[in-house]
């Protein structure tokens, strides 16, 4: 396999467990406006697998805007975990800022065109 | 402690361990005092040699309760049942000391027209939202006002929120009071219906104390309350750590208000902290959600993303707490120095915002789901000492590094090695990534500082001789990473990495092993001007322009000069001196040692009694004088009154009678308007796992406790048959916490050699077993084996019509050392206090069987 096919196979996986933890957030989100705690626990490990495979291929492909975009995902995963565990009422609102920013994130991922 | 905050208006114990020898009537609950406090315990003996009663109210007849006149048998969780009985017992037999409660507390105002009570609401108040499991306090405000709480989060959860940071309503006028206590929506008649059905028989009911008994304890602490004795109240982990323990506290802080009980020596409010410096630990907190000096943390959802929106929100128009601006920019400039200018908001955009609840349990949660990477423990053992341990266990598996400090090997630094997960099988360690650091700490001879101990003493300790080896002090180890990250990130141009970059770091090293100068931090914790260095005297010489700086502002006074360290003074009082040792070592806040002790006057400034006499006006003097540090400012005449004509603010909108200065109003709150997230007056709930029902209300347990749902944490519902015990966890006097610096010190792991779980003859017997016996205990979290110890000291309850079996284990115990066994907190779940988050260990559900675990499960001790 190619270094190039390597970085096909990588993206894709990363689309995937995007795809993934996007759901998972949907799922929380849909729980509104009841806190559905397992949803939460769901979303929040699928963005932590997410936020790994992004780490792994940052590493291996680091690219202008690396700490950026990981810096907004650990926004994205902040949220959701503020979502989980609120000081007052669940920021459902800002949770949907965050599904959008988390949309946002993987469009905006150099070398998915490949 | 919100409770006493909330109160009160300062979360801290409210008098001086060695003032509870002036106590008539101590009144222990929530603590085996004589056992886990034994060097404040002497006090209580003092008292009880000058002919005070002793009262022990407690689940097990312990050491306390043998030392005690009255020992009053109380189930685990049912405390605020038996409180509220007491309070109930005062109102009705009109035994409030009505003088001091009518002046000094808010038992004459009128609440808003919108409250509804728990009587109304079958166990909830108005403004609970079931979706989100919170309340909303608009109805608990006194009519017309919105009343800013002393707590660290000053502002008031209202729809829409910015209602409930307008707190301009309490300048215009005192709120609106009904001195004949008729008005249906006064305190007082909220009160009288709210506590109606906690009587003598509803104790009972719930509690299993004897009513006898419970009319015994009442009689005694309210004969001896009132102008011319003091009852106080020691407590400790037993009332905190249920899903209602702030409220169990706050029961205790009303029934005091009611009877006079505050401010005046031998009265009060004893909270013994868990151990050595957890009050200095919450006055510059580990806490989440706090700053230094009890000042807010900033939050991403209010109106906080400006230092001035910060400070407009969250500081208070009336009262010492109006002068927040000083302590945040004064903390400002300590931690940021000359980088902290008007201009980029002292630092102010260098701290963090909070969104979330990130106390220690929720985190546990978070490193299981994997969202968190790193983990620093110091001083802490939470393989043994944590609720829910193997799950502890797996949130460590799920790390990337774990960094532990400590004075030996513990549990959980070894958790990948030798942990119960690796030793049931349940995982190998070569299947744990969590690279472990494991570094060795000194012990306290081996370091200087100091500890804030239980009654906010601040004492300093000398370093005696150095560490072996490689130990360092946790200063060392703070500085030096700090120093190190701070290089690491000189040349760093990203925004984020500015605040490292300001952090003044700049403490004189010591001697071969560069040790920071525990003096220059508690120098700069005190606080100094910033153009010359001078030390501050006073927390009142604070500046909002600046021009000082004061890493934690209640602590101002303790390094008062450039020489001089008051928390260094070992001077005692004449062994017959009334006064309160004001040489020896520093309290803060401003060296009182009895806090509120205005309220030891009466409201024309004149002692309540010669027998009780503290702070009285001195009337040629023109200012405050006595045995203590008036509480109050020095010079303001007890007949002083506001002038509302012009809007009065700060601590002139506080009357000359107005004792408890850190609240909005100067009052003692007996009904707390806001400040508290589950109620503004305590209220009976069951623990969240409980083998009875709530028999006071449909509401079965607390609506606004912190509980997490998660594989792994599963609970048990309300009188699960397959968990029909109560389950309490507790500490030995030769074991310390989690057990890790007594366990490897032979001379008291010999003491208590062994692992063992306390249990009544009559369980005992129905399931068969002796003392020495093998048991096998129970929950949906895990099982240990343990050997029973069949004693009297435990006796089952009578609940309703239903026996309940109590069931009790020290948790000190684990799995290494001379002295082990299984880790009680195994059995736990990790659920929380509505209020502090903090983690139920004193009643929850469990079952108990005769016999041993599997071989495969059982425990290998290492010695």
């Amino acid at each position: 396999m190619s270094a190039a096919d390597t970085h096909v196979s990588a993206a894709d996986a990363l689309a995937g467990l995007h795809a993934d933890a996007l759901a998972r957030m949907d799922a929380a989100l849909a729980g509104r406006p009841h806190n559905d705690g397992n949803a939460f626990t769901a979303a929040t490990k699928a963005l932590s697998a997410y936020r790994e495979a992004l780490i792994q291929a940052q590493r291996e492909h680091p690219a202008q805007g690396d700490r950026d975009r990981l810096s907004k995902l650990s926004a994205v995963i902040a949220m959701v975990i503020a979502g989980h565990f609120p000081l007052g009422a669940v920021p459902w609102a800002e949770l949907d800022k965050a599904r959008g920013w988390f949309v946002d994130l993987q469009s905006a991922l150099p070398g998915l065109e490949v | 402690m919100p409770s006493l905050g909330a109160t009160f208006g300062r979360g801290a114990a409210t008098m001086a361990l060695w003032d509870v020898a002036n106590a008539d009537c101590v009144f222990v609950m929530g603590s085996n005092m004589a056992e886990n406090h034994p060097i404040a315990f002497r006090f209580v003996i003092e008292a009880q040699r000058k002919g005070a009663t002793v009262i022990h109210a407690d689940p097990r007849f312990t050491r306390t309760s043998a030392l005690s006149g009255i020992h009053a048998p109380v189930r685990s969780g049912s405390d605020i049942a038996f409180l509220g009985g007491l309070i109930r017992y005062v109102i009705e037999n009109d035994l409030w000391f009505r003088e001091y409660a009518m002046n000094y507390t808010n038992i004459s105002n009128i609440i808003e027209d919108g409250f509804q009570d728990t009587e109304e609401l079958d166990g909830v108040f108005s403004g609970y939202d079931p979706d989100n499991g919170i309340y909303r306090q608009d109805t608990w405000q006194y009519k017309g006002k919105m009343v800013p709480p002393p707590l660290p989060d000053h502002q008031i959860a209202t729809d829409p929120p910015e209602l409930g940071r307008d707190f301009e309503s309490m300048t215009q006028g005192p709120a609106e009071r009904d001195p004949t206590l008729q008005h249906p929506n006064c305190v007082y008649q909220i009160l009288k219906r709210h506590y109606a059905r906690y009587t003598p028989e509803m104790v009972e009911a719930a509690t299993g104390c004897p009513k006898e008994t419970f009319l015994r304890v009442a009689e005694t602490v309210t004969r001896n309350s009132g102008r011319e004795r003091t009852t106080t109240i020691c407590y400790a982990l037993g009332w905190t750590q249920h899903t209602h323990g702030v409220q169990v506290i706050r029961a205790a802080a009303l029934l005091q208000g009611l009877l006079g009980n505050m401010g005046r020596p031998g009265g009060g409010i004893m909270a013994l902290r868990g151990h050595a410096s957890i009050q200095g630990s919450t006055d510059i907190p580990t806490l989440f959600d706090t700053l230094p000096g009890y000042l807010p943390q900033p939050k991403l959802f209010r109106d906080h993303a400006t230092l001035e929106g910060y400070l407009r929100s969250e500081t208070p128009t009336t009262g010492w707490w109006a002068n927040t601006p000083k302590y945040v920019i004064s903390l400002l400039k300590a931690w940021y120095g000359d980088a902290a200018t008007a201009e980029n908001e002292y630092g102010y955009q260098h701290l963090p915002k909070l969104i979330g609840d990130a106390s220690y349990e929720p985190s546990i949660l978070n490193m299981v789901d994997e969202a968190i990477k790193g983990h620093f423990i110091m001083g802490q053992n939470p393989a043994v000492g944590a609720g829910n341990s193997l799950f502890v266990e797996e949130g460590l598996s799920k790390l990337e590094w774990l960094v532990v400090r400590d004075f030996a090997m513990t549990e959980t630094a070894d958790f990948w090695n030798n942990g119960q997960r690796v030793q049931r099988g349940t995982i190998r360690p070569d299947q744990i990534g969590t690279e472990v650091f494991f570094l060795p700490a000194a012990m306290p001879g081996e370091k200087e500082g100091t500890f804030t101990n239980t009654t906010r003493l601040v004492q300093w300790h000398d370093h005696v001789c150095d560490a072996p080896g490689d130990s360092r002090s946790d200063l060392w180890f703070i500085y030096h990473l700090g120093r190190r990250l701070k290089a690491m990130y000189a040349d760093s141009q990203e925004p984020a990495d500015q605040a490292l970059k300001d952090l003044t770091w700049d403490y004189p090293l010591q001697g071969d092993r560069m040790e920071p100068s525990a003096e220059a931090v508690l120098k700069e914790i005190n606080g100094y001007t910033t153009a010359d260095r001078k030390q501050i005297a006073k927390f009142a010489d604070l500046k909002d322009d600046g021009s000082t700086a004061s890493g934690c502002w209640i602590y101002a006074g303790a390094f008062p000069t450039e020489t001089h360290n008051a928390t260094r003074s070992r001077i005692p009082d004449a062994p017959d001196a009334t006064s309160g040792h004001h040489e020896w070592a520093f309290a803060w806040p401003a060296n009182r040692r009895t806090l509120y002790n205005r309220a030891s006057a009466d409201p024309e400034g004149k002692p309540w009694s010669e027998r009780k006499k503290m702070i009285w006006w001195d009337e040629e003097g023109g200012k405050w004088t006595g045995l203590d540090v008036p509480d109050f400012v020095a010079n303001k005449r007890p007949d002083y009154q506001p002038d509302w004509s012009k809007g009065a603010r700060g601590m002139d909108a506080l009357s000359g009678s107005d004792p408890f200065i850190m609240t909005a109003d100067g009052r003692c709150a007996i009904f707390a308007t806001s400040g508290l997230k589950d109620g503004p007056l305590p209220t009976y709930y069951e623990p969240v796992e409980s083998p009875v029902k709530n028999l006071f209300y449909g509401r079965q347990f607390n609506p606004t406790a912190r509980i997490w749902r998660h594989e792994g944490n599963e609970l048990h519902a309300p009188q699960d048959p397959r968990f029909p015990h109560v389950f309490t966890t507790y500490r030995l006097t030769e074991m310390h916490c989690a057990g890790i610096s007594t366990r490897i010190m032979p001379h008291t792991a010999e003491l208590q050699p062994e692992a063992f779980v306390e249990i009544s003859p009559e369980l005992a017997e129905e399931i068969g077993i002796r003392t020495l016996d093998w048991t096998v205990l129970s929950t949906l979290r895990g099982e240990i084996e343990v050997k029973a110890l069949v004693t009297e000291r435990l006796r089952p309850f009578k609940i309703g019509r239903k026996q309940v079996h109590l069931i009790g284990m020290p948790w000190v115990f684990g799995w290494k050392g001379y002295a082990h066994g299984a880790a009680a907190n195994t059995l736990l779940a990790i659920t929380g206090d509505a209020n502090t988050g903090i983690n139920v260990t004193k009643a929850l559900t469990c079952n108990i069987r005769a016999g041993r675990l599997p071989e495969a499960l059982r425990l290998v001790t290492e010695t």
